[in-house]
């Protein structure tokens, strides 16, 4: 049924907003972190999404390859903020370097809160798509009576 | 002929329990064929008899149903990966549950207005 479709892709939308959200998390969580498995600060993390075909069985993968105006959302990685760490001077901190300076995240703390509301309104408007999508079907079995 | 199918029809009210739909079912279908054979006939027979086919349907309806309650079972035990899927799921099962109790309706309704009919 060409309703769970829609369901389905809204469903993938709230599945990447989450994923975001775990990131966010993970950003601000490690907002202070200075040091990492891969040594050095913590760098903040970006989930990068990419739209692709809704398939679950044979013939929705042939519906579409054959036209494909429906389109899903997956979470193909995460990654890595290329800018540099923050240089912080505090001499006392035992991972400072030689001339006294710790590198911090380059995680910005109101960037991060900027992110988390989107990733929670682009939540709410998949759900809101979802239900939207639902109550059409319920409208539609209401015909004839 | 089409008096022969109504005597069947009445002796099926006779036996008066509601597990008689499906041979009831069967009968209104065989109505038309037995009136005037229909060209369509070839593909009726490949798609199977009607009965076939709500019995198919229901089991979707079922498998959906064990779906939604297999996934609420791993949320509560905290095993789900998204509280949304879970959602979908249920959801899922509440939509074809619905379309089933429509489709339910409709078939019961063509029931009781052959059962109006007078003989």
């Amino acid at each position: 049924m060409d309703f769970f479709t829609s369901m389905r892709i809204s469903a993938s939308g709230m599945t990447a907003q989450q994923t975001r959200m775990n990131t966010v998390s993970s950003n601000l969580a490690n907002a202070e972190t200075t040091e990492t498995e891969e040594g050095g600060a913590y760098r903040r993390r970006d989930p990068i999404f990419t739209a692709t075909a809704d398939r679950e069985t044979f013939g929705e993968i042939l519906t579409n390859e054959m036209d494909s105006h429906a389109q899903g959302v997956l979470v193909t990685e995460i990654e890595e903020d290329k800018k540099p760490p923050r240089m912080v001077y505090n001499p006392k901190h035992p991972h400072a370097n030689k001339e006294g300076y710790v590198a911090m995240p380059n995680v910005n703390s109101v960037e991060e809160m900027a992110n988390m509301i989107t990733a929670s309104r682009s939540y709410e408007a998949n759900v809101t798509a979802l239900n939207a999508a639902k109550s059409m079907a319920i409208k539609a079995l209401e015909i004839g009576k | 002929m089409s008096n022969m199918t109504i005597g069947s029809i009445k002796s099926s009210l006779n036996s008066g329990d509601v597990g008689s739909l499906m041979e009831h079912n069967r009968l209104v279908r065989d109505l038309p064929e037995a009136v005037a054979p229909s060209p369509t006939t070839t593909e009726t027979s490949s798609t199977g008899t009607f009965a076939e086919m709500l019995s198919k349907g229901m089991e979707k309806v079922n498998q959906a149903q064990t779906d939604a309650d297999h996934a609420i079972k791993e949320a509560a035990a905290g095993r789900d990966k998204n509280l949304h899927e879970t959602m979908l799921l249920i959801e899922k099962a509440d939509m074809t549950y619905k379309f089933a109790m429509q489709v339910r309706n409709k078939i019961l309704d063509a029931y009781r207005e052959v059962m109006k009919m007078q003989v």
